[in-house]
């Protein structure tokens, strides 16, 4: 497959706003999707009246401005963050651990994030917080304990593939048990903790775009600006210190923020799986693995991918849902047994 | 040297094999015949198309499911009862006796070691656990029919066979049949108001009542008009909530139901709940199948049409 290695920057950031545009428009067209038949037509007349403050003749249905405004809009907006925060985890935890396989569901990532809120909701802690901050709040506690776990079992540094997913796999495994656990004795709350392993967007509101708004895209683009260290984890610590700089700190950095915004991305939709796995590799097999051109790419592919996941998910049945997550393991699945298999051969 | 061991292992593998096969037949001694206090038996099939064969006055009870709870109590068999799921909590009295698991998980020692005159289990038993049971020589009959209120009528004239309570069991469905002839009669003629009925809703998707539900048809017949009809089975969606805007939501009254609903957003904003008309029942008396459904239909029909109760 050719990679467009161009080095201009002009070309990627042009690429890039179009991109932008197209994904724009992709919302767009996809606000008109849901159970609820509404037109495209109707969507535009309906979005645009919003916007330019028009007032409506009768032949509008009232229910409809309701659902798109107040329904679709949000879970949109949120499917698009959700796929941009894992998309950036996932590179970011890529260059981090050294290790194509790395995701934060595949690590276990998403399981602490959403074991914490579990925990929280069930023990209360979650009410102790003021308004709506206490369920990220959750979700984050829980994502860096297990991202602590993750990282220093797998040794600080790089390791091979097979140890880095074994212990990614045992974390998931343990606190899936814990999650059982829980449920088993806090039957009257099943639900809530139900929801967290199993990823939907069908509860979006505009409340949770609060949340996931500021963190996520701030923590994408403070992300953004350490994308020269990013670079330089991959080639080795030593190479890496003869250029004079201390890896150590900013690999720290890097792995809070990534949790932070994984953990941002389960509070509001539960967990979801492989995003982040896939959509790296995809983008660094067409622009190539440098994380300035990669990362802006990967961001918009990851919001693009499950903006489609949901929009499929909640349009192909007539009257209900699928998960999301569903959606997105058929997907990543087959994906990430391919690479399984392709890097096999490398290592060996 | 070779052949001899191989004799060896040949023998004692045989050895075993006999030994653990005589072992089985001795303990696993198949039995639906009880020792029961008035000597005299029925013949029963069950719901499950097993033929057993039950002592016929059982002093003895264990139920396996809260909807048969109700029912041997409202027999008038409440006293005869020794075992209860977790789940049993209609009447009150069903709580001073034993809990043995629940539905899907009963205790089956425990249950081994209460020794029943007969075991009535409903659905979510597995057939293993039956069978357990049974090996253990303890009556078991699981019994449970059509979601339809045809089918709640043989379950009570079941249980009342069973109980050798088959006067009662005629009585209680004449009674419920009495009640909602006359719910039909109030409300019959009358505009049915557009009913919304929450399973459940919000993070972990919308669930209600479709078409070809029991609860479908118990709202019909309380004189309103389920806008969940035009799907089968329990999965629907918040858009075509708002869409079809209901002019009732009845949602249960435990859990916190009713407030959850009017707290989140995009359902607290539902026409229905701005104007005061999310009702929170006792969802018990339309889940389980039993007396209770009768009363369940006159609720709902008291919410749809007031007017025709006064």
């Amino acid at each position: 497959m050719k990679t467009i290695k161009s080095n201009s920057h002009s070309l990627h950031i042009v690429m890039f706003i179009v991109l932008s545009l197209v994904l724009c428009l992709a919302l767009l067209v996809f606000l008109s999707f849901g159970t609820a038949e509404i037109s495209f037509r109707e969507t535009i007349r309906i979005i645009s009246g919003g916007i330019f403050s028009r007032t409506f003749s009768e032949d509008i249905n009232q229910s409809h401005i309701y659902i798109l405004w107040q329904v679709r809009m949000p879970r949109v907006i949120i499917s698009i963050l959700v796929g941009m925060a894992l998309a950036a985890a996932g590179t970011v935890f890529q260059a981090i651990f050294r290790n194509p396989m790395s995701d934060p569901f595949i690590l276990g990532i998403s399981s602490g994030a959403a074991f914490g809120v579990a925990l929280g909701a069930v023990t209360g802690f979650m009410v102790l917080i003021p308004g709506i901050w206490g369920l990220p709040i959750s979700a984050f506690v829980g994502a860096i304990i297990a991202t602590l776990l993750i990282y220093f079992l797998s040794g600080k540094m790089q390791t091979s593939t097979s140890s880095l997913l074994l212990s990614g796999i045992a974390m998931n495994f343990f606190l899936s048990s814990l999650m059982s656990m829980l449920l088993y004795f806090n039957r009257d709350r099943i639900e809530n903790i139900i929801f967290w392993s199993m990823g939907s967007f069908s509860s979006a509101n505009w409340d949770k775009c609060l949340i996931g708004l500021p963190i996520i895209l701030l923590g994408i683009l403070s992300l953004f600006y350490f994308r020269r260290e990013l670079d330089l984890l991959l080639i080795g610590d030593e190479s890496a210190r003869t250029m004079g700089l201390s890896l150590k700190r900013v690999r720290i950095i890097l792995l809070i923020i990534s949790t932070l915004i994984t953990a941002a991305a389960v509070s509001i939709s539960g967990i979801i799986g492989f995003v982040g796995l896939i959509i790296p590799h995809i983008i660094r097999m067409i622009v190539g693995p440098k994380h300035r051109v990669m990362l802006p790419y990967a961001i918009l592919a990851g919001g693009f991918f499950t903006l489609c996941a949901d929009t499929f998910a909640r349009s192909i049945l007539p009257s209900s849902e699928i998960p999301v997550g569903i959606i997105t393991s058929l997907a990543g699945a087959p994906f990430f047994i391919y690479l399984l298999r392709n890097k096999r051969r490398e290592i060996l | 040297m070779k052949s001899r061991s191989l004799i060896v292992i040949v023998l004692s593998v045989l050895f075993l094999m006999a030994a653990t096969s005589l072992f089985s037949a001795a303990a696993g001694e198949s039995t639906t015949q009880t020792v029961n206090p008035d000597g005299n038996f029925l013949e029963f099939t069950d719901s499950y198309g097993r033929d057993v064969i039950i002592p016929s006055k059982p002093l003895t009870i264990v139920s396996l499911g809260p909807n048969v709870t109700e029912i041997i109590f409202s027999l008038g068999k409440g006293n005869n009862l020794i075992g209860r799921t977790q789940f049993c909590d209609y009447p009150a009295e069903a709580a001073s006796i034993e809990a043995v698991g629940n539905m899907q998980e009963p205790n089956i020692e425990r249950i081994i070691e209460l020794n029943p005159d007969i075991v009535i289990a409903s659905t979510h038993v597995s057939p293993e656990k039956i069978g357990l049971l049974e090996k253990a020589g303890i009556a078991t009959v699981g019994i449970y029919n059509d979601s339809t209120f045809e089918g709640v009528y043989s379950t009570i004239r079941d249980i009342g066979k069973v109980l050798g309570a088959s006067n009662n069991a005629e009585r209680l469905i004449f009674e419920m049949g009495i009640t909602i002839s006359d719910v039909t009669k109030r409300v019959a003629g009358k505009s049915k108001p557009s009913i919304y009925y929450v399973v459940g809703f919000g993070d972990w998707g919308d669930f209600t009542a479709g078409g070809d539900t029991f609860i479908n048809q118990m709202i019909e017949l309380a004189g309103g008009n389920n806008i969940a009809s035009d799907v089968n089975g329990w999965s629907y969606s918040l858009e075509k909530i708002i869409e079809k805007d209901p002019d009732y939501i009845i949602c249960s009254q435990f859990w916190g139901t009713k407030e959850s609903f009017e707290t989140t957003p995009n359902y607290k904003d539902l026409r229905a709940v701005q104007e005061g008309s999310l009702i929170a029942i006792d969802n018990n008396i339309l889940d389980r199948q039993g007396y209770r459904n009768a009363e369940g239909v006159k609720t709902l029909a008291m919410i749809f049409h007031p007017e025709a109760f006064k």
